[in-house]
């Protein structure tokens, strides 16, 4: 359940990130099924027209937040090609196994007390989770998923 | 003061300005004085240390410089400016995925 100051610093940031650089190459939108969510439509620097939908989730917001990429014609959430290919994403599982995802941090519990895999202190927790996708997706990405 | 891009261009730069985001942080580590002659190591320690963090616990940290990871941290401030003031970096922590 989201605390009052988790959906006071949410929606603080919902506007403030329109503001960063990076916003020009987002559509960004509230996820509305959800109090923390959000729905960002973003492309890699390497082909930007192969356009993926993030959808961003967050149960403590202040921590490892939920990280699926949402079919942009009907919204599925089960379509691996939907999904880009980056390092840590694995579209045929639908997820994203790394240490600030949530799904990683499922599958490997350790992680948390971990010195090097532990999810770090952010100040604003929404433009991490952007910038970081982001940044995945301009550094890392190779192709689209396949089923 | 004098630098030199990898093209050979000798530009004169009395002062950079050099901005770093540490993507967690709402901080920005700016240093409105850099020498054209700073190394990138030499800026990343500075970033690093102005944010917190340091790479001996094992998390590594790298510059990233208009969407590309800086290898060389060898190379000066000079040597990537080309007829800009300003240089912008982000800070990125390296995530190993599981």
């Amino acid at each position: 359940m989201a605390t009052e100051l988790e959906r006071a610093l949410f929606e603080r940031e919902l506007l403030e990130v329109q503001c960063l650089p990076e916003a020009r190459r987002w559509v960004i939108e509230r996820d509305k099924d959800v109090p923390l969510g959000i729905l960002s439509i973003m492309h890699s620097c390497k082909a930007p027209t192969e356009l993926y939908k993030a959808r961003i989730r967050w149960g403590d917001y202040f921590g490892p937040f939920s990280l699926k990429f949402l079919n942009l014609q009907t919204g599925s959430e089960t379509d691996p090609t939907a999904w880009p290919v980056c390092p840590g994403f694995r579209p045929t599982s639908l997820d994203a196994c790394l240490p600030i995802t949530l799904e990683g941090h499922k599958l490997h519990p350790e992680w948390m007390s971990s010195p090097v895999n532990s999810f770090p202190t952010v100040d604003a927790p929404m433009h991490f989770a952007l910038l970081q996708v982001q940044y995945i997706l301009d550094t890392g990405y190779s192709n689209r998923g396949r089923k | 003061m004098a630098s030199e891009t990898d093209s050979g261009t000798v530009h004169e730069q009395s002062n950079l300005v050099v901005q770093v985001r540490y993507i967690t942080s709402t901080k920005k580590f700016i240093d409105s004085h850099a020498e054209a002659s700073q190394t990138l190591a030499s800026v990343k320690a500075r970033a690093l240390a102005f944010f917190g963090l340091d790479e001996s616990g094992g998390k590594t940290y790298d510059l990233v410089y208009e969407g590309s990871v800086i290898r060389d941290t060898n190379m000066t401030l000079g040597q990537l400016v080309e007829h800009q003031h300003e240089l912008r970096f982000d800070l990125i922590e390296q995530f190993k995925q599981g």
